[in-house]
């Protein structure tokens, strides 16, 4: 039986198996499968290109030194996931301890402080508009803090269900949805000051 | 969530189909009959569709540049583990008293020549700062800064430790506090 992994049969459990007999090719692959995936993540929340590309490769340096403690409780994806959120995380208290940079966190609302739903305006939905406010809402999101952000570009990117993204950030359930809530909020509060200085 | 009033946290549950059936059906009927609730879901989704489309698109512009050949030559470039920090730091403390006992009692340290000289680091971080006073008396501090993988299991929750590995006072003679 070959000892060689083909990316055309992709089998999860091989792939392991090679990886922790410090197979490079099965480390390849393993990198092309989820670089993109996991740079998403990582861009979501760091919100600079070349310091998410940084944390992918931190990443996978990781799980080729710590592949062996990997036991196959949860999916591969899972346990890359996680190791990347947690570089995210440490990586922006690093920063903010050494050199205390960070962004201007808006204030909190209090919880019963909604905003009249529905009253604002639609987001336009012209191509030109759309291209613009992709753009946007990446410049906006760095204006959220970076709890809301994280549980944002979980949901969004992964499909995180609020208990995933509870056990991964090790919050509460009610946190998540909160945290949700208030970036969703927030950003949609962003984007309309926008938009209405554009469309005037 | 009746006709009268809407919830905004219950409505975002919806939109996540994070609510129990039963009260799906409750919210669902409230939005059927609620324009204020409908336009925000419909926010919701325009709010997604921007963000995914526009992350999409950053990922499609990034270059990876064989991401995997450079992770595999840091590997091979690394020097092997001397052991596990949980070794290291005791013994860099270690070093250290023993920095700090013996200008005590033994000679002052010459200031004419150097009395260590770093040649490298070793790490994930690493950085040098060297303080020189006026009269060409150094202190020399090294760090050496790693994530630390607390738990041996699947979940790899880092820590963050910054560990003054060295400091060395020549002026005085003795070597400054070792931390973690
Ligand atoms: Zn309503």
């Amino acid at each position: 039986m070959s000892n060689k992994i083909h990316k055309d049969s992709y089998d999860e459990a091989r792939l392991i198996s090679l990886l922790k007999q410090g197979d490079e090719e099965a480390f390849r692959i393993l990198v092309q499968q989820y670089q993109s995936r996991l740079f998403g993540i990582a861009y979501g929340i760091i919100l600079e290109r070349e310091e998410s590309l940084d944390i992918v490769q931190d990443v996978f340096l990781k799980v080729w030194q710590k592949i062996h403690t990997f036991r196959g409780d949860s999916s591969i994806s899972t346990w890359l996931r996680r190791i990347t959120v947690n570089q995210c995380l440490n990586w922006q208290r690093r920063w903010k301890r050494r050199f205390r940079w960070h962004h201007h966190p808006l204030e909190r609302d209090d919880a019963g402080d909604y905003p009249e739903m529905g009253t604002d305006d639609y987001l336009p939905e012209t191509l030109y508009r759309k291209k613009e406010l992709e753009e946007i809402i990446q410049q906006k999101l760095g204006e959220l803090p970076e709890d809301a952000r994280a549980v944002f570009v979980l949901r969004e990117t992964e499909g995180l269900s609020y208990d995933e993204i509870a056990k991964l950030l090790k919050i509460k359930r009610g946190t998540v949805s909160s945290r949700l809530f208030y970036a969703r909020k927030k950003l949609k509060e962003l984007l309309k000051e926008y938009v209405n200085e554009e469309d005037l | 969530m009746n006709k009268s009033k809407c919830d905004p946290i219950l409505l975002s549950q919806f939109f996540d189909h994070e609510l129990e059936p039963e009260e799906y059906d409750r919210v669902s009927e409230h939005v059927r009959d609620c324009l204020s609730c409908r336009k925000s879901l419909l926010d919701n989704q325009s709010l997604s569709g921007f963000f995914r489309a526009g992350l999409g698109k950053t990922v499609a512009r990034t270059r990876f540049d064989n991401l995997e050949e450079r992770v595999l030559s840091q590997v091979r470039n690394r020097k092997p583990q001397i052991g596990n920090w949980k070794f290291l730091i005791p013994a860099a403390a270690m070093v250290a008293i023993l920095f700090l006992v013996f200008p005590l009692t033994g000679p002052r340290v010459s200031v004419s020549g150097p009395s260590a000289i770093v040649e490298s680091l070793t790490g994930d971080t690493s950085s040098v700062m060297i303080l020189e006073t006026p009269e060409s008396r150094q202190t020399i501090i090294w760090f050496n800064e790693t994530l630390i993988s607390e738990d041996e299991k699947n979940e790899v929750q880092e820590t963050d430790h910054t560990s003054i590995i060295g400091c060395s006072d020549r002026r005085a003679g003795r070597a400054g506090p070792v931390r973690t």
